[in-house]
């Protein structure tokens, strides 16, 4: 009896060791890192810029969730890879701050397969299924945390606050009882705003950073006349100076989200 | 030199501490006697309980850091230190003496006067659910954490003016305190009283500091009740997600949003004139950044017991929630960073009545009133 189970032992120790090991597909890093810019300009906080309509503007806030990242194989299947699933950005910098503006933000992914990718695939805003916690879900540090409307359930998917020369006296009024200020809050499932953006990507052992670049500028272009009074193609920010998704406003909100994709650059 | 009437002693004082010891227990404090004496504090025991702070989900999460575990034991010595002139260096005052409890841990002051009478900057801001703030605390968010933040107002001249070696020798020499270190943290003797001991001990207390019923949590988390007509049209002012930018409403919300009533982040309110981002008397946030347009910014406090913390803003300048509704109202002061959300409105007498009656609805009773958030002494 001894004889078999040492039999045993050793035969299940041979399959064991003979086993076939899943080979190991070498993995890469890759960077992405988000920065503004307003028409070409590295985008500051508190500065002067030139509206559309040629009237000055300046924002003291720009933030934005990001979902679902994912990059999307060259092959035949188009399969995804998920960079990242939830990200807040915020490129509110000052010019005391203008080498972090030019940085960016940047988010370092591991562990991705080598190969060819032939596009990326970003959500603008908080995908649905994110969007339906609370900050209290989260520990200190989550990007979810921050930025939440308990009466809607939602996320404020963007923010973008600043003021603008309204009334055209070549002044910019920032509080008080004639404050020229704007304040565009978008936010909910309806205004999400996922894009696919085509670009061949081969990442090899060591990548370069993926520059992903917002022109603010275009955040404001106008997809619906109703809210381009000017004729311009951009926003009528002195008539509508925001939104907080409301009935009535929402698409401005859903303007701004969509919008998003189009300011977007990927270098 | 003959060593052994020295010797003989300190032998005879060591049993009769021991003998002491016996015959009063465990818990009885002990004439400290030399302080210099090694291993004196292993005759008490280090058992340290476990303590699970109690609240409901919806609160979120509480940060509790690895090496600061909550125990009973911690916590009540943290609520002596915290009641305790002890920390002043002319035991008069204590953190409670700006952070009292029935007026839900702040001190009904502008600004607050520190033991030589000389006013601080700014006001005491209520410890409600501090344990939630996750982003920078006092109003600047100088402070990283509450172990960090508990060791600044002993040293502070407008303060408790004291210096933390001095407290420490203090602490050692009393007769009870040597023994609430032992059982809190372990420590062996006297030498180990350390002021990271003495913070630890103080944040852990202030962690147990939480509110979750107040007559909106009531309502909101279900329990049944409901608001009244007044309360409710208030609680419509406050929030702002039915209102459209082309409405005229306070969208208090925007920086006291969330469970806490406090947004996790800094706003300039439109409390000061100011030309430049130079030109902030209290720079607040910029003083911790160095970043200019963070001059001028505070952390929003939790609006929860807000009718029990008057006065208002971080220097205390509203008396009364109506004047803090009428300065809102206006649009505020201008300045080059104040929140886009500042803009003014206008309420009538009556919806002005019913704003506050909304904020009356976060008063928490049962906080002010805890038992174990009161003064030990």
């Amino acid at each position: 009896m001894k004889y078999l189970t040492l039999l045993l032992l050793a035969s299940v120790l041979f399959i064991m060791g003979c086993e076939d090991k899943p080979d190991e597909q070498p993995v890469t890093s890759l960077d992405l890192t988000w920065t503004a810019n307003y028409d070409g300009e590295t985008f500051l906080t508190f500065k002067d810029y030139t509206y559309a309509d040629g009237r000055k503007i300046q924002f003291n806030n720009l933030n934005f969730f990001v979902s679902d990242i994912a990059l999307i194989s060259a092959d035949a299947n188009n399969a995804q890879t998920e960079l990242v699933e939830i990200d807040y950005v915020d490129l509110s910098f000052d010019e005391t701050r203008t080498s972090e503006a030019e940085q960016g933000k940047t988010v370092s992914i591991q562990d991705l397969p080598l190969g060819e990718y032939s596009g990326i695939k970003i959500g603008f805003g908080v995908q649905a299924d994110l969007n339906r916690s609370k900050p209290t879900d989260y520990g200190n540090g989550h990007p979810l945390t921050r930025n939440f409307w308990d009466g809607w359930s939602s996320y404020i998917f963007s923010m973008i606050e600043g003021a603008a020369d309204m009334d055209n006296d070549g002044n910019i009024v920032t509080g008080g009882a004639d404050t020229e200020s704007f304040t565009y809050h978008s936010g909910t499932d309806e205004v999400y705003n996922e894009v696919t953006v085509s670009k061949a990507i081969n990442l090899v052992d060591t990548n370069a950073p993926l520059q992903l670049k917002i022109n603010v500028a275009e955040l404001f272009r106008n997809s619906n006349i109703e809210f381009d009074t000017n004729g311009d193609g951009y926003l009528d920010i002195e008539n509508f100076p925001g939104t907080h998704s409301a009935s009535g406003e929402m698409t401005i909100a859903k303007t701004i989200m969509e919008n998003f994709g189009r300011a977007l650059t990927i270098e | 030199m003959n060593k052994f009437p020295s010797l003989l002693i300190t032998g005879i004082s060591i049993l009769l501490l021991l003998l002491t010891a016996v015959a009063c227990g465990d818990k009885e404090p002990i004439d400290p006697g030399p302080i210099d004496l090694p291993n004196d504090l292993l005759q008490f025991p280090y058992e340290p309980e476990t303590h699970t702070v109690d609240y409901p989900d919806w609160l979120g999460e509480m940060e509790i850091p690895e090496d600061n575990p909550m125990t009973v034991q911690g916590i009540e010595l943290g609520r002596r230190l915290f009641f305790d002139p002890i920390l002043s260096a002319d035991s008069t005052m204590s953190c409670s003496s700006c952070h009292n409890p029935t007026q839900s841990f702040t001190d009904g002051l502008a600004t607050s006067p520190g033991i030589d009478g000389n006013l601080g900057r700014r006001s005491a801001m209520s410890l409600i659910n501090i344990a939630f703030v996750n982003n920078g605390l006092n109003w600047n968010g100088s402070s990283q954490t509450l172990e960090e933040q508990a060791l600044e107002p002993v040293t502070n001249e407008v303060e408790l003016h004291e210096t933390w070696p001095n407290v420490i020798s203090k602490l050692q020499r009393h007769e009870s305190y040597p023994q609430y270190f032992r059982e809190a943290f372990g420590i062996s003797d006297r030498d180990e009283m350390t002021k990271e001991l003495a913070a630890k001990a103080i944040a852990q207390f202030e962690r147990t500091l939480i509110s979750y019923n107040s007559r909106y949590d009531q309502i909101r988390y279900g329990t049944g009740i409901f608001f009244e007509d007044n309360e409710f049209n208030g609680r419509d002012l406050f929030f702002f997600e039915q209102a459209t930018v082309f409405d005229e409403h306070p969208g208090c919300s925007h920086c006291h949003g969330g469970v806490q009533f406090a947004e996790p982040d800094f706003f300039n309110n439109g409390l000061t004139e100011a030309a430049t981002f130079a030109d902030f008397p209290d720079k607040g946030l910029g003083e911790v950044t160095n970043v200019p347009s963070d001059n001028g910014l505070f952390r929003p406090p939790s609006l929860r017991n807000i009718a029990l913390t008057a006065p208002y803003m971080h220097d205390g300048r509203f008396a009364t929630l109506e004047e803090v509704i009428d300065h809102y109202s206006s649009g505020g002061h201008p300045s080059p960073n104040v929140s886009a959300n500042i803009r003014p409105f206008t309420l009538s007498p009556q919806e002005r009545d019913d704003l506050i009656a909304f904020l009356h609805t976060l008063t928490d009773t049962s906080f002010i009133n805890n038992p174990a958030f009161q003064s030990p002494f």
